[in-house]
């Protein structure tokens, strides 16, 4: 995890030597929500780490599980410790791409439709994903929304028997950023 | 027969109110009030930073989830996605410090007295390291 973090600084500072064509963000927002009709579990993080290199549309995020916020405190304390058990994975981590990043023309102000694939790094666990976002440019800051469906299964989180009816098998997932040009 | 009727209804109602409470106390309980949290661990902004960036996972086993009470030079106080939140000593290798909403909210002019290069003592909860340290549900102490 480490290691990434340094990685992902020292492309951000490599990358400057030529050219400013990294998008920057530390606060954008992830909720999740895998609520079912016994129970609402609703989650928000609004304080995700990302990037996205102009140049070849690469995008990476990073987010702390514990910035996880749910209204429900005891709810917030199950999720940390029983399912994604935050202290032996403090992380999460999405590295991957924009796939017709070749398509999207930022110059033009309306909203473009992006397809996104890379690797997700969850509780230990690495998969596969792919999502549509949309790409958006205003006042010379980039946002981008996407949401997009993971299955706790997939991510080795068990849900204990005795509450399997009251959460959701799968966990729907929404994206918000607002990048700005990164300064040195 | 009166007496029992009584005793029996008085023991219903302390049973449900037990149980009220109980489940009240369990699954209703709010979130920590970092006002009146003691902290766990008291430092400067820098040494935590310095702690995470030299072995991280060491730092999560002794600071995650715990409350920390912070001091240091303010870098910049910023209001972005709805959220307030003090810059300690380095926008990108320092801390972090995300303001609690509800003490937002209760406290609306409190980041009117803070400005730049003065030293506040934040106290709030340590999320982790991204790029430089996270605290959140902060209060300010002084």
């Amino acid at each position: 995890m480490k290691t990434l973090t340094i990685l992902i600084f020292a492309m951000i500072f490599s990358t400057g030597l030529f050219g400013q064509d990294i998008y920057f963000t530390k606060t954008g927002t992830i909720i999740f929500d895998s609520s079912t009709p016994l129970e609402t579990i609703h989650a928000e993080n609004k304080q995700v780490t990302s990037f996205l290199k102009t140049s070849d549309g690469e995008l990476n995020f990073a987010a702390l599980i514990k910035s996880f916020k749910f209204p429900n405190a005891l709810m917030e304390e199950h999720f940390n410790e029983n399912f994604i058990e935050s202290s032996q994975f403090p992380k999460a981590v999405f590295k991957g791409k924009i796939l017709n990043w070749s398509e999207i023309n930022l110059s033009k102000e309306e909203e473009q439709s992006a397809d996104i694939e890379g690797e997700l790094t969850l509780h230990g666990v690495t998969r596969r994903i792919t999502a549509k976002a949309k790409l958006h440019r205003q006042n010379g800051k980039i946002s981008g929304s996407s949401e997009f469906v993971v299955s706790a299964e997939d991510f080795n989180i068990k849900i204990p028997a005795l509450v399997r009816d009251k959460i959701a098998k799968v966990v729907n997932v929404t994206v918000d950023v607002t990048y700005e040009p990164y300064k040195e | 027969m009166k007496r029992i009727y009584k005793i029996l209804i008085i023991m219903v109602v302390l049973v449900v109110v037990g149980v009220g409470g109980a489940y009240w106390y369990t699954f209703m309980q709010p979130h920590k009030n970092m006002q009146k949290a003691s902290p766990d661990f008291k430092l400067t902004a820098k040494n935590i930073f310095t702690e995470f960036s030299e072995n991280e996972k060491a730092a999560n086993t002794k600071y995650l989830g715990k409350v920390v009470e912070l001091t240091g030079e303010v870098a910049e106080v910023k209001n972005e996605n709805n959220q307030s939140a003090i810059v300690l000593e380095d926008m990108l290798f320092g801390v972090s410090a995300y303001l609690d909403s509800s003490y937002c909210a209760a406290n609306p002019k409190v980041l009117q007295d803070i400005s730049k290069g003065q030293i506040i003592t934040i106290r709030g909860q340590c999320d982790g390291m991204l790029n430089d340290v996270i605290i959140s549900r902060a209060v300010i102490i002084e």
